[in-house]
């Protein structure tokens, strides 16, 4: 799956009169799950949109599936799923006549867009309220239902924006679960637009950073946040400060760390004798040692913090 | 834990066939307005049934005339009296007058039925944001403004051309014995359409334009009915009261219609003589060049907050 490009920028800007909302795009990005991030006002939504033919670039190319998204919107929204962030819904419909209306307007045949609903709505757990009036539906149903209108017509790329808002942490895992199936076995290409790191953590394997409009990374989520070779947490039992002096005799450097762990910057990779040796000298016994893991939220932060 | 076994599987249709956007919309839409109408509002089923009423009228009319034609010999005193009765004159009264005042009468349940059923076509989906849904399908602005123009224009057609259609080809049906007038009222019927697209598409621009301006349906029946009045009853007639000019008519959607209408219709007599025929059709054109575009600057698919 991965490998093809799913998108290619070039030098794509968007402006909203004076204001700049994305700012010379350059990128190639493939398939797979892709997580896109950045600050709000970053741009993501915009570039969803752009991409989906829904606003005009100022400026640039932008291609999707290999369909020019300038010239062959239509004909690109056919392979295309999209769920907005914002809570969305046909008036007055049940879910299956949503679902049913929303894979009519894609083109598909009567009875296969009634048989596709029928399956997409078993695939996002509403079977059982699919006859209700969505009004009527909770916020997690509602999110379900908004999924179930972007797969209904078997998209070859789902835009997927803020997928877990406003869900209880159950219906996030659910969502999650449901994401990670149709990335991972389904075969779908996700972009996944969040603020929440956990959630790109959990499902994409790359990650593409904006911010103010600017691309400001794309890589592999397992580069961006990877272990720290050199530095190790620690937890102790006993005299932090006397521990601290034992470590920085030895030329450890010391860093409070999250949650009462210690971050201790090795002299060298895996040379952990020191930390144990200097334990031993102030009376602290070790609790935890463990290698230093650099999460998303830090890289990001760090990335974030570096760009202009 | 989650069960994923839920049969998700890939579709292999044909993605090239064309989605014919317009028909989808127009089904759906006259769905849910027949739902909305039997659901909940009794009165207006009411009234709108009561809007059939102006025909049922006209073809039992239509039945004495060419009841009176047919057998005026068999019952000479029966037919007199109808003659000197007050049915007279709209049982002699020429085909594209007839039908020129049903279609003036039907102009308060045609407002009324823009009211009921056009006022939530625009206003519900801004409202619950389904353009976004609309337009990253393969649904462009047009298609999706001419599918909610063929809903109204769709079931504004059922209370006045539709009606007025049947019982012209009845009318034509009882005069087949008389070739000249069959011909005629076949003209005539191609005339009552196009009068009928005239009645129509004012109407129905103007209560989807109400109702892109607002996300409540009943907001935009206000604004409806309250641009309606304002233009009609208080700023036309005030003006023409105190100018005495009739060209203040021209101010009136209702008078444009009519003169335009009439002129199609062929119904000369009910031309207001003091006011061009060509002005009204101007002004109409006119309010069609404002209303398209405030339409296609309200429906869009992203709303951008700069």
């Amino acid at each position: 799956m991965s490998g093809a490009a799913i998108i290619e920028l070039s030098k794509l800007s968007v402006r909203y009169g004076a204001r700049t909302a994305l700012d010379g795009l350059d990128a190639t990005v493939t398939g797979g799950a892709v997580g896109l991030l950045g600050p709000n006002g970053a741009g993501k939504s915009t570039l969803i949109k752009t991409l989906l033919g829904l606003l005009t670039a100022s400026a640039g190319q932008a291609k999707v599936l290999g369909e020019d998204v300038a010239t062959q919107a239509f004909r690109l929204r056919r392979r295309v799923g999209y769920m907005p962030e914002r809570d969305a819904a046909f008036p007055g419909m049940t879910g299956f006549q949503a679902v049913f209306y929303a894979g009519r307007l894609c083109g598909m045949p009567e009875a296969d867009a009634r048989r596709r609903a029928h399956e997409v709505l078993l695939f996002a757990g509403l079977e059982e309220a699919r006859y209700r009036e969505v009004s009527t539906y909770s916020t997690g149903m509602r999110q379900r239902v908004k999924l179930a209108q972007s797969l209904v017509h078997d998209p070859d790329l789902l835009f997927l924006d803020e997928p877990t808002n406003g869900l209880d942490p159950k219906g996030r895992r659910e969502m999650l679960e449901l994401i990670r199936e149709l990335a991972h076995v389904k075969g779908i290409h996700v972009v996944l637009s969040s603020h929440l790191l956990r959630d790109v953590e959990e499902v994409c394997h790359s990650v593409v950073v904006l911010q103010g409009g600017k691309l400001v990374r794309h890589e592999q989520l397992s580069t961006l946040s990877r272990g720290a070779p050199d530095a190790c947490a620690v937890r102790i039992a006993g005299d932090p400060e006397a521990f601290r002096k034992a470590c920085a005799s030895r030329g450890l450097q010391v860093i409070d760390g999250k949650e009462r762990e210690l971050e201790i910057k090795l002299a060298q990779e895996g040379a952990t004798a020191p930390v144990f040796a200097a334990a031993k000298e102030s009376g602290a016994i070790v609790r935890m040692l463990r290698p230093v893991r650099i999460t998303l939220e830090d890289a990001l932060i760090d990335v974030l913090g570096r760009s202009p | 834990m989650v069960i994923h076994d839920r049969g998700y599987t890939r579709w292999n249709g044909d993605r090239s066939r064309p989605v014919g956007a317009i028909g989808i919309i127009l089904r759906s839409g006259l769905r849910r307005s027949m739902a909305t109408l039997f659901r909940r509002k009794l009165p207006a089923i009411g009234m709108l049934l009561g809007a059939y009423g102006t025909f049922v009228f006209a073809f039992v009319f239509l039945v004495i005339k060419h009841y009176m034609r047919m057998n005026a010999a068999s019952f000479p005193e029966a037919a007199q009296e109808v003659l000197q009765s007050e049915m007279a004159e709209v049982i002699s009264a020429r085909p594209d007058t007839l039908y020129w005042y049903l279609f003036r009468f039907q102009l308060a349940f045609v407002a009324l039925a823009c009211v009921l059923l056009g006022a939530p076509l625009l206003a519900e989906d801004r409202r619950s944001n389904a353009l976004e849904l609309y337009f990253s399908r393969p649904v462009g602005v047009a298609r999706y403004l001419l599918g909610k123009l063929a809903i109204i224009g769709t079931l504004l057609a059922a209370i006045t051309v539709i009606p007025a259609s049947v019982l012209l080809l009845f009318d034509a049906s009882m005069t087949a014995d008389q070739p000249g007038a069959l011909v005629s009222k076949l003209i005539l019927l191609g005339r009552m359409l196009l009068a009928g697209s005239v009645l129509l598409t004012l109407p129905s621009l103007l209560i989807l334009a109400a109702s892109s301006l607002t996300q409540r349906p009943r907001n935009a029946a206000i604004l409806f009915i309250g641009f309606i009045l304002m233009l009609e009853l208080v700023i036309s007639e005030m003006l023409f009261n105190v100018f005495a000019e009739p060209y203040f008519h021209l101010l009136q959607v209702t008078f444009n219609v009519s003169q335009v209408g009439a002129w199609l219709l062929g119904a000369t007599t009910e031309i207001d003589a003091g006011v061009p025929v060509w002005l009204s059709a101007v002004v109409l054109a006119g309010w069609v060049a404002l209303l398209v575009p405030l339409l296609v600057r309200r429906v869009r698919p992203v709303e951008v907050v700069a």
